[in-house]
């Protein structure tokens, strides 16, 4: 549905500048570089690449597909695209393959802009750090070629989008939990549930969502829960298999859309989900309520990431697009989907005080607030759960992670997955 | 006797119509009834169907999953062509369900296909890429690395640099044979030992350059190192590929055929939710059915009955009826009532014919009544003639027979009823008397008091005779003047005398005046003859005579007397 209405949006927006001149254009068409833009549906949408191509005067293709499918393209072929956008936790996998380059701080012109969320760690001062791939481990360049902490020049990706996952239950089975004091990633795995729940399908993903819910209730610790050790996986996966032989899980669901479905279709009461999810549902009258857990959220951080490959006019066309996603519009315009940037500022002036109150501060909505398809996607009063920017990414449990076991725990989740 | 309205043949096609609408109305129950179970059995069939398809969609993804991961994890070649099998099945398999209600379930269930199966092609792409890498390009220069450390090792003149590059020679063929394992068991752990050895023969090949000045040894340490590192490069594409496909198995094509199976599954229990109920409806619609149909072969035969019986009694009825009203018009009878049928049928005519009938009838009866009546008239005139013609013969025999003045028998009645009291005594053996009397002195009373006293006189004595001779038997008679006979039959001597003295009596009691008698008033003399079977009179006319001898003698004696002759008739 709501790419459906990018893309009637974006037509709306490219047939008046395609009348205004016509023979210019198409003449400037060849003269500007191109640059190929791969990574997911989450930031490859048709309004910001027409808003950028108009804005910097490049042509810009994207190649949106499914995280793995689009991970493996960039793996085994980096000529195939300039730029990559997908998760922190790619990051390992695309800088050991050598199929990205360093990006230099210096041509990022807002790069002191950038929060430090993603810089140390911590957004706000004695603010907890999530396990696992937290983007600042896994940011700065080492002179041995290798990524931690350390602050340089160097860069493996560019901070930009990022958000906290969580679960989402219908509120009209389960009661209304309050944020962080009540409301657990334990609920998962609660009896009373069963049948009813799903899980994203996404080993690096989902198996903190099953371990985050193991730990809630007890029955399992993490010396490191963001790097498992071989017997951690294998004990997890005992509890959560024996849990899916069970009847306990619904399944596992692949998509945004196939979750919305599910508990739309009342398949599901409770599950993993990501916020576009929540809020699809709430549009369609599904009272789902997006959890902010006591354990902290599973957190997520884009990454925009430059080919191995790339050169010349186009690496400095990606570097102009990669400066044009912080430089406010982009921020402001994800910001209505529920998504952070990591310069928030910088994007404050692209939107009403009252957006911004909702969105980043944690505040009630003074007024209906537009979604980015123009519709009401807020209704007045209404709140996110979970507070604002701050405190909620102070609240990170651990972040979205390809651990050192990554390829054990593979044949352990088609287990669960098929169990 | 309701009149009807409605022709005989009229009713009787009547009848028939209505049970044939009964007949069609069953048979249409029956047959929609039929139509309908049919209707439910092809559902269920269609239904049956559609379990057998939802099931066997299950099968085929978990086969299209076991032979992918076969195929993918193990190498099985002939396993990819299952997969393919699998899945044309289960797209069989879904077309065939399409027709069905659970349109949104198959719609996930063939996006789930089409998921799995673009996945299952990307990941065969994949393994075929991965198998070049492994199989071509990888032994292209792990092959060269002996040859390259040979190279080096034949320039070689110091021990540490020799000591070394054997090291570095055996962790090539360790890195070599890890890759190889890596590939073969898909373990994880052999990428650590790759990566392990890698870091290791890395630094060895480093402290061989702080060895090495001359420029061709350095020169085929580069060599050694480029190609190594194209190696692990490589291999990390193989790795990379292979992590890939794994994916695409472990997570991407398990999601989507578990869903598959799950939809499936789910389905397969709808449908089978749905036959069942399909099928109590069946058996619910046949107890129904049988029900109706019993019901209405029940009701078809009672109104078969019932229509024979309305139809036949009102043609039987009329009929009927008309039969008694040609019976009792045969019988003659007029008072009769038609009825009147309106039905402009048969029987309307009969009826028609029994009103002639009877008007024919009718007239025949007055006209008989006539007759009759004439008939009587007649008979009564000659009825009345005769009675009068036998009075008149009455009169006349009185009149030769009787006594105009007395009434009383004459003198010819006399003697034929003296021989016939006669014989009759005779015959018998019974006593027979006669009394012969006469009238004292009525000469002069009929001088004295005139013909008409001395007639009155006369009927005064003969109805005193009549009151003392009053049986049938006896017969009175007037012999001649005053001279009375009276005959006694069955009458002996004694009773005779009694009664004559008796007679004698009553006249005189009668005290009728006479002054020319020396009495004073009339008396009479009798005689009387008593006839039984020992007497010799051989004659009535004898016995009278005796019996005038008798009254002769009273007569001689003094009057007023009986003389009674002597039993024997004295000899002559």
């Amino acid at each position: 549905m709501r790419r459906r209405q990018f893309i009637k949006n974006a037509a709306g927006i490219a047939l008046p500048a395609a009348l205004g001149g016509f023979p210019a254009i198409l003449k400037a068409e060849n003269a500007r570089p191109t640059i190929r833009v791969m990574g997911t549906h989450v930031t490859l949408q048709e309004e910001l690449r027409l808003r950028a191509e108009k804005e910097l005067g490049i042509n810009i293709q994207f190649y949106p597909g499914g995280s793995a499918e689009v991970l493996m393209r960039a793996t085994t072929n980096p000529s195939s695209f300039d730029l990559y956008e997908q998760w922190s936790n790619s990051i390992k996998v695309l800088w050991n393959t050598g199929a990205i380059q360093p990006i230099n701080t210096q041509r990022i012109q807002y790069w002191s802009e950038i929060n430090n969320l993603s810089k140390t760690g911590q957004i706000t001062e004695g603010a907890k750090i999530g396990r696992g791939d937290a983007p600042h481990r896994i940011l700065y360049v080492q002179k041995d070629k290798t990524l931690s902490s350390e602050p340089s020049q160097q860069v493996s990706f560019l901070p930009y989008v990022h958000n906290t996952d969580s679960f989402g239950y219908d509120s009209r089975y389960i009661d209304v939990g309050e944020p962080y004091v009540t409301e657990s990633w334990g609920w998962l795995l609660n009896e009373n549930y069963s049948g009813k729940v799903a899980i994203v399908n996404e080993p690096t993903i989902g198996i903190f969502d099953l371990a985050l819910a193991a730990e809630a209730r007890g029955l399992i610790t993490f010396n490191d829960i963001g790097n498992m050790s071989i017997s951690e996986i294998d004990q997890l996966f005992e509890i959560a298999i024996d849990y899916k032989k069970r009847g306990h899980f619904r399944g596992v669901w692949s998509s945004v859309p196939q979750s919305v479905e599910l508990m739309a279709n009342n398949e599901v009461i409770i599950e993993s989900m990501f916020s576009p999810g929540a809020s699809a549902l709430q549009g369609q009258g599904v009272p789902c309520v997006y959890a902010a857990p006591k354990e902290g959220y599973r957190a997520w951080h884009g990454v925009m990431c430059l080919s191995s490959q790339t050169r010349g006019e186009q690496e400095d066309a990606a570097y102009q697009f990669m400066n044009w996603w912080l430089s406010g519009y982009p921020g402001a315009f994800i910001a209505k989907q529920g998504y952070y940037i990591s310069n928030p500022e910088r994007s404050k002036p692209f939107i009403s005080p009252e957006e911004w109150d909702y969105w980043y501060a944690g505040k009630p909505a003074a007024l209906p607030l537009k979604g980015t398809d123009g519709s009401i996607s807020v209704a007045e009063g209404a709140i996110r759960t979970g507070g604002s920017y701050e405190q909620r990414f102070s609240n990170v449990a651990v972040w979205n992670s390809v651990m050192d076991t990554y390829d054990y725990t593979l044949p352990r989740w088609k287990e669960f997955v098929l169990g | 006797m309701p009149a009807q309205r409605v022709a005989f043949t009229t009713r009787i096609y009547t009848g028939y119509f209505l049970i044939g609408l009964i007949t069609l109305a069953l048979g249409v129950i029956a047959f929609i009834g039929l139509n309908t179970l049919d209707r439910q059995f092809n559902l269920q069939n269609d239904l049956s169907d559609n379990l057998t398809h939802a099931t066997n969609l299950g099968f085929h993804a978990a086969d299209m999953q076991s032979n992918a991961e076969a195929f993918l994890l193990q190498g099985q070649l002939q396993s990819a062509d299952a997969v393919e099998t699998a899945y044309r099945s289960a797209l069989s398999d879904l077309s065939s369900l399409y027709s069905q209600s659970e349109a949104s379930i198959i719609r996930r269930i063939d996006r789930h296909l089409y998921t799995f199966e673009e996945t299952f092609k990307l990941a065969t792409s994949q393994r075929s890429h991965q198998h070049q890498l492994v199989k071509t390009t990888l032994p292209s220069i792990t092959n060269n690395w002996g040859d390259l450390i040979e190279g080096y090792q034949k320039q070689t003149i110091s021990a540490g640099s020799l000591a070394t590059s054997n090291k570095i020679w055996r962790d090539l063929l360790m890195i070599e044979k890890h890759m190889g394992q890596y590939f073969e068991s898909l373990k994880p752990s052999e990428l650590n030992l790759v990566d392990e050895n890698y870091q290791h023969v890395m630094g060895l090949i480093d402290d061989l350059y702080v060895l090495e000045s001359y420029p061709p040894q350095v020169a085929r340490l580069d060599n050694i190192r480029n190609s190594l590192s194209l190696g692990y490069s490589t291999f990390n594409d193989g790795v990379q590929i292979t992590r890939n496909y794994l994916f695409l198995i472990n997570v991407v094509m398990a999601a989507e055929s578990y869903e598959i199976k799950y939809l499936a599954d789910k389905l397969r229990d709808e449908i089978r939710r749905d036959l069942n109920s399909t099928q109590d409806q069946s058996s619910s619609l046949v107890s129904s059915l049988s029900q109706q149909l019993i019901a209405l072969s029940i009701l078809f035969i009672l109104m078969t009955i019932i229509i024979g019986m309305i139809v036949g009694r009102s043609i039987e009825r009329p009929i009927s009826t008309l039969k008694e009203v040609f019976n009792r018009l045969s019988n003659g009878e007029r008072e009769i009532h038609i009825p009147t049928y309106h039905s402009k049928d048969e029987i309307a005519e009969l009826a028609v014919s029994a009103e002639a009938f009877r008007k024919a009838n009718e007239n025949t009866q007055i006209l008989l009544d006539k007759y009759q009546a004439l008939s009587s008239e007649l008979d009564e005139k000659v009825k009345q003639r005769t009675k009068e013609l036998e009075k008149a013969n009455r009169r006349l025999k009185d009149l030769s027979i009787k006594d105009g003045l007395t009434q009383i028998y004459n003198r010819r009645f006399l003697d034929a009823s003296l021989i016939e009291n006669f014989n009759r005594a005779r015959r018998s053996a019974l006593p027979l008397s006669v009394i012969m009397l006469d009238i004292d002195y009525f000469k002069a009373y009929n001088d004295t008091y005139g013909h008409q006293a001395g007639d009155i006189c006369i009927q005064r004595v003969t109805k005193a005779m009549t009151r003392v001779f009053h049986r049938s038997t006896d017969t009175v008679a007037r012999y001649g003047g005053e001279e009375f006979v009276a005959l006694l039959f069955d009458t002996p001597a004694s009773a005779a005398h009694a009664l004559a003295e008796k007679l004698r009596k009553e006249i005189e009691s009668q005290n009728i005046p006479h002054r020319s008698s020396h009495l004073g008033h009339i008396t009479v003399s009798l005689g009387c003859c008593t006839w039984t079977p020992d007497t010799e009179f051989m004659s009535g006319e004898a016995i009278l005579n005796q019996a005038d001898k008798a009254l002769y003698q009273s007569k001689e004696s003094g009057r007023n007397k009986l003389s009674v002759c002597p039993k024997k008739p004295p000899s002559e």
